[in-house]
């Protein structure tokens, strides 16, 4: 079943409820045959006998309201008689005729020259049933028949038959969404077998565009959309997770997988940014959206578009660079309020994380790098416990769920999306959780039939609190000795758990810590649409968003925690609060004339963007007993506030002109005014053009539409901006440098910015070049991409002669390049009977590259170097372990022990080869870059009969990341590490070097790795990152219920991992954070 | 078409309009102060003053804002005669290796030489601004309150050259204040005479300007630039005027010896001049020598300076090891979270005290411990045959200075601890920056270079007095001596490297007394490389000077 033929379902199950079979007593006799008894109390009103009539005989009135206005009081009708004779007594007391036609009875207005009070048609009735096929003679279930004139009518089943009762001549009309309608007139008591001819121009998607909606065949741009399957049918706490690897050209990198899992870095199309943000733009139902991603209700998202070329973001202007993320969420439809639940529940494990060593491990490490140095507390532990597990104590099984119902529907003129979801997870971290509360209302309602109002509001309450174990750093679990005591004797955590060294902190107390952390959150975007009727075509948008929030933190560190006992109890009260409207005023005009259709946007926006940031921090209390509440009566208190406001003013034009489905143009200009930049340079201008040729539709296309069934060529190049310059970074600032004189603070200022009135955005100047096409008949849909994007005018801080205070100012002063591919297919692999086969795959490939630095000179110091990419990994290169034997007095290490480090000599000599000795400016090296060259991700849909089974893969190549060959455990082996395969005479390991730090008789050892040189590793990986299984409930049984859906399924995440990467996980850019987690999830959708 | 035409002409009409809202994008920041914002009256000077105190006191910090490691001062008095790096930290050793180590790219150097640029823009600021004439001075005399305040930064001005002219000689000289405007990448390095003319002016000025004495502690007074003036003109060998305005400032100023116990630890054991170290004592009414006091304050906002000179200088007595184990906790008592990092070298600590020298006794250097077990979080590992109250002396030091030794004697002058939280790595109590006996040791050279050998001889036993260290005659005062005596007095606290170069005894010095850098130091380290961060900025110039052999 393709794709289209999954939505034609969808939309056809949502409309399913108009159309219903009339199951009346059937009345075959003339009115004249039928007799009526009725007593009424005279006077009578007329409505009340025919209700009457109505539940008497089993016929039904049909009739306009306005017929009834005025209030027919009737008399003489209380006696037995026909009910012929009834409608004609009925006929001569008012001004109305009777027309019965089957089992309705039209009421008329009698006209002048009317002589027949009744008139009657009797038409012939009875069953005929059918089967509907498409245009491959596979049925079609959820086709729709309906009797023309009439609201009777019929879907098919899953297996595409169908039964109606019928009248001899009826006409039936046969839909499909995304095929030609059929009609037919019926013969009684045959069947039917229908064939359905697709609707090619119907068949169209629609994608969501910057400031409107284009069809997918006039597009000019690079647009990506991510479709409701892959949204709704894995359990995904933010939309991001739905993202990954689903289109091709995003990178998403995430830093800790922690309950939120909203730690992630998104980049489109490579990095093009040094210093600035590489973050797209988000827009969620048309209006910017800055806050947390996981604020946002994944399971209320309609879809998500990705805009990547420059066509495309040359519409966002300073903000378009680095690619566009356009949310929908859902909205209602005309029809019979439907109610949804949907939900899941599920586990989650922690997956694989480097092991610290085991508490026996750890004693003979230590004891082999440092003999004797054991205290006694490490020994204590080791005898009485064996050590502790620091991880399996910080970790624990997590529990994820979600629960949403939406209730939506409407009139022709009122259409309503209701949600509510909550959403619990509770981390693999001892104490990581979140929960998101989230109410949803979109509506629609038209005012008139020029004008139209519309709303799509969220209101959100996500709740952060509670602090995790904590895992990184010099005081985390990873690296805290395992030969001390975790806990007292009576359970309770030590506070400083190993006696001889107070440095360290028992990693887990802060869980104990109070810590309420909650966000409410306001994003409501308010329409008016008004059709202008004098002009055809043309309509006008206000558009406004509020986006306000408040994210208030209070903490507190008892003295049942480390902090808070070093402290003397430690408050930090912190409350932020944002405000950002935005005004658009958007002009549409559309129209077609002949062969040329026209479209054209314009815009005048206003956005503003504000928040004030206000913290206490506090310490040193005389108890715990007011925690946070006691944060003005702390020894030491340290307020601090910060404010920002930015305001952007805007202008935009796009014309789309189209010449016979043929030949499409697009040219897009804006300009973008942005408060933060230098006052000599607010203002940017971005403009775009982008063409297209969609050659199927020319005629000499027409003999290869056998095997290429279509084929569209695009090109676009154009502009965008990357704003990247924070509010007030332009001044000239004094900063905060307070002083004491005696007891009294003095408030005190030093010069710390100078400002930079010529700061401006960076240029992202970039081309597209595309082809989509599709193989036999669209079986195979597939689209490359060719981009290549310069950003230029890269903000750099620009040294300047450190004599004048501040070192540096920011300057536009750098380029970089992207150069990439992208490739996508969905292929519809089989289709036999009921089994079904698809597969969704997409890649990309990029060359990232910096193009120029300041001064056309690599900045050694930050490891950016002209010609390489910005995550280039340069250092000393390790090149193995000095093994026994070896010749040290002829090598660059005439000092190394057998042991040690190798060092790679690689320059300094006479033609830029190895000069025998190793310095660090001469040898170090290029080793690989942090981000992938290649992504790629694949979807694989089975279904069979009512299962349906998905797979996704994705997979990151050409990614190099650090990698440590000797363990940090500081002098005295106080920190904890993993195992490592060290070299000993015994056991000549080239991968890691002896565990030691001396050797006995010499004397300055520097160290087994005096240079400091790391291991440069491939994090390159393939995961199966989903897999779901899905039951859909027939529908009989459905019937039975009374259910109109019911769907099961069972979701796993992160199964299996295939990967060379000896670190924390491959996926994970961070290395001591919470590690990824496998997840294991069942799920129900059931629709009322 | 008409119509597409009316189209554009309302766009045009939009995009024009927009040109009309420039004051839209105008940036009125509320929270952030600017040069023109904020010095429009006395109270906007002052704290743009106080923002220098504060910068001025890193001095005593580490290399970065917010950071204890590296400390500012290490060029300063590091790798000289009297201190070596015990501890060091990574790589941070410079001044034990000096060679390769010492070098343009040197980010400790860089950061030393920004600092103080970052001090003279900040004071030039200030000094152009109070010309401008629409300041409210807040006063009913104008030009004395104006003065005074340009006297302060006029005084911080020579401070920082001061600092640059010893560690590099030959610098640019910047008096403007910087704006983006005035950016300039062909700068110069002016001959130090140069400098020394505007120092001296700069002191000059300072010296009329300021008040005597201040009822604020830790603001600048006359007798500090004074004695500054005195040292300038020591370097300038106009040795008359050095010795008059020293003398002034010993006769005339507010200013004399601590003689007798005083402040907290009255009642305790101790003398006289370790009193001046103790506590809250810098600042105490009772401490008449005091001049310069660097405030702080634990819990105060403006009170947080980073302050490391006890996690530098206070032995590592926590690493010291009983049996295999650590058997000493960290205490207020023992002087707080020590590292050990720099420490006296084994000719300070064991040549240039006599018995009788308060300066050397157990009150000044930590010699033994005292067993505990009063201390609930951090309790010491008792020995076995040990019991509270016993002592636990340090082994013999007599012999040469190593690296990475825990057992060896430190410096009592830095002893601290925050008073929540012992193992803070920074230090909150007042640090004395200058005292009178500095102005002592600066007549006593001034008359030796006079070549007026008793009275320097009698200036040095006044000194030495206070600590019950015995009288010196003429026949005594060399160059040497007073070195040896700055050392005795000023451990810790001298700019010793600039004493050392100030009377030609750098080289000299180092080689015989400093066991560990005494082999690696040479010639070129008289000067201190200029960062090629600067030179490669100030690339309009392309024959900018870089120290010899650099």
């Amino acid at each position: 079943m393709s794709k289209l033929c999954i939505y034609g379902i969808i939309i056809q199950m949502s409309v399913y409820t108009l159309a219903f079979a009339l199951d009346g007593k059937s009345q075959h006799k003339s009115v004249n045959d039928i007799e009526v008894q009725f007593s009424f109390e005279e006077p009578v009103q007329l409505e009340k006998v025919l209700e009457e009539i109505e539940g008497a005989t089993g016929f039904h009135f049909a009739y306009m309201d306005a017929f009834l206005e005025s209030s027919y009081i009737l008399t003489g009708l209380s006696q037995k008689q026909t009910l012929g004779d009834l409608l004609t007594s009925i006929s001569r007391q008012t001004d109305l005729a009777f027309r019965r036609r089957n089992n309705n009875i039209y009421i008329l207005k009698k006209e002048l020259g009317d002589t027949k009070a009744v008139t009657e048609i009797i038409e012939q009735e009875g069953t005929i049933s059918g089967v509907v096929f498409d245009e491959s003679g596979e049925p079609l279930p959820g086709a729709t028949i309906m009797i023309k004139g009439s609201t009777s009518g019929t879907v098919t089943d899953l297996e595409g038959t169908f039964e109606l009762t019928v009248s001899q001549g009826d006409v039936l009309i046969v839909t499909f969404v995304g095929y030609l309608a059929k009609e037919l007139t019926v013969e009684l008591n045959t069947t039917y077998t229908i064939a359905l001819e697709p609707d090619i121009s119907s068949l169209e998607e629609v994608v969501v565009v910057g400031y409107g909606t284009q069809r997918k065949s006039d597009l000019t741009g690079s647009v990506a959309s991510v479709g409701e399957e892959r949204l709704n049918l894995v359990p995904n706490v933010n939309f991001t997770q739905a993202l990954r690897s689903a289109v091709p050209g995003i990178l998403i990198d995430q830093n800790s997988a922690g309950a939120e899992g909203g730690d992630v870095e998104i980049t489109i199309r490579g990095r093009n940014s040094i210093n600035g943000d590489n973050k797209p733009f988000i827009v969620l139902d048309g209006i910017p959206y800055s806050g947390d991603i996981s604020d946002i209700n994944p399971s209320d998202i309609k879809s998500i578009t990705v805009l990547k070329d420059a066509s495309s973001v040359a519409i966002y202007g300073t903000r378009g660079s680095n690619g566009v993320i356009l949310i929908q969420t859902k909205r209602g439809n005309t029809g019979k309020a439907s109610i949804n639940y949907s939900g899941f529940y599920g586990i989650t494990e922690i997956d694989n994380y480097l092991k610290p060593l085991t508490g026996e491990q750890f004693a003979s490490f230590k004891e082999e790098r440092e003999p004797g140095t054991l205290t006694e507390t490490e020994l204590e532990v080791l005898n009485a416990t064996g050590g502790v597990d620091w991880i399996d104590l910080a970790t624990q099984t997590g529990v994820k769920q979600q629960h949403t119902i939406s209730i939506s529907g409407g009139t022709a003129d009122t259409k309503y999306f209701v949600s509510g979801t909550y959403l619990d997870v509770k981390g693999i971290a001892i104490n990581d959780e979140f929960k998101r509360y989230s109410l949803r209302v979109n509506l629609d309602q038209n005012i008139t039939d020029w004008l139209s109002f519309g709303t799509s509001t969220q209101l959100s309450l996500s709740d952060r609190s509670g602090r995790s174990a904590q895992f990184s750093g010099e005081h985390g679990a990873y690296t805290m000795n395992p030969l001390i005591k975790a806990f007292n004797e009576d359970r309770s955590y030590t506070i400083f758990p190993w006696q001889e060294d107070p440095f360290f902190y028992n990693p887990l107390t802060q869980t104990l810590a109070l810590d309420d952390d909650v966000t409410n959150k306001v994003f409501t975007n308010n329409f008016l649409d008004v059709k202008l009727p004098f002009i055809p075509g043309f309509s006008y948008r206000l558009n406004t968003g509020v986006e306000y929030y408040s994210w208030e933190q209070g903490t507190y560190f008892g003295r049942n925690t480390s902090r808070g006992t070093t402290n003397g109890g430690e408050a930090d009260v912190r409350n932020r609060v944002g405000e950002n409207y935005t005004v658009e005023n958007i002009i549409n005009y559309d129209r077609n004339f002949n062969k040329h259709t026209l479209k054209f946007t314009g815009l005048y926006s206003f956005q503003q963007q504000k928040f004030e940031d206000r913290r206490l921090q506090s310490m040193g209390f005389t108890s715990d007993l007011l925690s946070y509440y006691q944060a003005s009566q702390g020894t030491v208190i340290t307020p601090s506030y910060a404010v920002s406001e930015s305001v952007i003013l805007s202008s935009m034009a796009r014309i789309n002109y189209g010449y016979d489905g043929k030949y499409l143009l697009t040219l897009t200009g804006r300009r973008d005014g942005y408060s933060a930049f230098g006052e000599n340079t607010k203002y940017g201008f971005f403009p775009s053009a982008a063409i297209a040729w969609n050659v199927h539709n020319e005629t000499f296309f027409v003999p290869l539409e056998s095997v290429m069934s279509s084929l569209k060529l695009r090109v676009s190049y154009g502009k965008s901006g990357n704003q990247a310059v924070p509010a007030y970074e332009t001044l000239s600032k004094y900063g905060e440098r307070n002083y004491v004189f005696g007891e009294s603070t003095s408030a005190g200022f030093f010069p710390t910015t100078l400002g930079a009135p010529d700061l401006g955005w960076e240029t992202n100047t970039a081309l597209n070049i595309g082809v989509d096409f599709g193989l036999f008949k669209d079986r195979v849909q597939a689209n490359l991409d060719f981009y290549r994007a310069n950003i230029s005018d890269l903000l750099f801080p620009l040294q300047i002669p450190s004599i004048y205070g501040p070192t540096e100012i920011t300057a536009n002063a750098a380029e970089v390049r992207n150069t990439g591919f992208e490739f996508s297919v969905s292929s519809y692999n089989v289709n036999k009977g009921a089994f079904t086969w698809t597969t969704d795959f997409n890649t990309s490939y990029n060359i990232n590259e910096i193009m120029d630095l300041p001064g056309g000179i690599d900045d050694v110091s930050s490891k950016l170097f002209i010609g390489r990419p910005i995550t280039q990994n340069y250092g000393l290169k390790f090149e193995g372990i000095w093994q026994e034997g070896d010749d040290f007095l002829s090598s660059a290490q005439p000092d190394a022990y057998p042991g040690d480090v190798k060092v790679a000599d690689i320059g300094g000599g006479p033609n830029g080869g190895p000069n025998g000795k190793i310095d660090v400016d001469e040898d170090r090296t290029f080793q690989g870059q942090r981000d992938p060259k290649v992504i790629w991700g694949m979807n694989n849909n089975f279904s069979y009969g009512n299962f349906s089974l998905s797979v996704f893969m994705h997979g990151v190549h050409g990614v190099t990341r650090i990698f440590d060959v000797e363990p940090n455990v500081y002098t005295g082996v106080r920190r904890n590490t993993i195992k490592r395969d060290y070299w000993s005479s015994d056991n000549p390991s080239n991968k890691f070097p002896a565990n030691r730090i001396s050797i006995e008789g010499i004397n300055n050892y520097p160290g087994v790795n005096p240079y400091g040189v790391y291991n440069y590793v491939s994090a390159d990986f393939i995961r199966v990152k989903d897999i779901t299984l899905a039951y859909d409930v027939p529908s009989s049984v459905l019937a039975k219920l009374g259910l109109s859906t019911l769907k099961i399924y069972v979701n796993t995440r992160n199964l299996l991992t295939f990967t060379k990467y000896p670190g924390l996980d491959p996926e994970l850019s961070s290395q001591d954070e919470i590690p990824l987690q496998k997840e294991f999830i069942l799920g129900l959708n059931v629709g009322l | 078409m008409k119509k597409i035409i009316q189209i554009f002409q309302f766009t045009a009409l939009s995009l024009a309009l927009i040109s009309c809202s420039d004051e839209f994008l105008e940036e009125k920041p509320a929270n952030i102060a600017t040069a023109p914002t904020l010095m429009v009256d006395a109270s906007g000077f002052e704290a743009a003053l106080s923002g220098i105190y504060a910068e001025v006191r890193r001095e005593k910090s580490g290399q970065l804002i917010g950071n204890t490691d590296k400390p500012l001062f290490t060029s300063m008095m590091v790798g000289t005669d009297v201190i070596y790096i015990n501890h060091f930290a990574g790589d941070f050793q410079d001044f034990n290796t000096y060679g390769n180590l010492i070098n343009p790219a040197n980010d400790h150097i860089t950061a030393l030489w920004e600092w103080l640029y970052g001090v003279v823009s900040a004071s030039n600021a200030i000094i152009s601004r109070a010309e401008n004439s629409d300041i409210n001075w807040q006063s009913d005399d104008p030009a004395a309150v104006r003065d005074r305040i340009v006297g302060e930064a006029r005084f911080f001005r020579a401070w920082a050259y001061r600092h640059l002219t010893y560690l590099w000689g030959d610098v640019p000289l910047h008096l403007e204040e910087s704006t983006t405007e005035n950016i300039r990448r062909d700068w110069e390095r002016s001959a130090v005479d140069d400098v020394y003319l505007v120092m001296e002016e700069d002191l000059l000025f300072a010296a009329e300007h300021l008040p005597q004495a201040s009822d604020m502690s830790g603001k600048l007074v006359k007798g500090v630039a004074q004695h500054y003036l005195a040292e300038l003109y020591l370097i300038k060998g106009q040795y008359k005027e050095a010795r008059d305005v020293a003398q002034e400032v010993i006769s005339d100023g507010p200013f004399s010896l601590v003689m007798s116990r005083f402040g907290q630890e009255e009642g305790q054991d101790g003398t006289p001049f370790t009193d001046l170290f103790i506590g809250d004592n810098p600042n105490s009414a009772d401490n008449t020598e005091a001049m310069w006091v660097l405030q702080a304050g634990y819990g105060l906002i403006g009170g947080e300076g980073d302050l490391s000179l006890r996690r530098h200088f206070t032995n590592r007595y926590h690493d010291v090891k009983v049996n295999g184990s650590n058997v000493l906790g960290i205490t207020e008592e023992r002087g707080g979270r020590g590292l050990g990092r720099y420490a006296a070298t084994s000719f300070m600590l064991n040549e240039l005290y006599e018995d009788a020298d308060d300066r050397g006794s157990e009150y000044a250097w930590k010699y033994f411990y005292i067993y505990q077990n009063n201390h609930a979080l951090n309790p010491d590992k008792i020995p076995d045959d040990k019991t509270p109250g016993d002592t636990l002396f340090l082994p013999d030091h007599s012999g040469s200075e190593t690296t990475l030794n825990s057992y060896w004697p430190g410096t009592r002058k830095w002893e601290s601890a925050a008073p929540d939280l012992v193992t803070n790595a920074r230090q909150y109590n007042d640090i004395t920056y200058l005292r009178l006996a500095e102005t002592y040791l600066l007549l006593a050279e001034a008359h030796f270079r006079l070549g007026d050998l008793n009275e320097a001889a009698q200036v040095l036993t006044e000194l030495r007095a206070r600590a019950n260290a015995s009288s010196v005659s003429s026949s005594d005062v060399t160059i040497d001596f007073i070195l040896d005596e700055r050392a005795r007095e000023l451990f810790a606290e001298e700019h010793r490297r600039y004493a050392l170069i100030r009377n030609g005894k750098f080289l000299e010095r180092i080689q015989a007394h400093n066991e560990i850098a005494g082999s690696n130091v040479t010639q070129r380290d008289l000067l201190l490389p200029i960062p090629q961060k600067f030179i490669d900025s100030n690339n309009q110039n392309q024959n900018f000077r870089q120290n010899p052999d650099y």
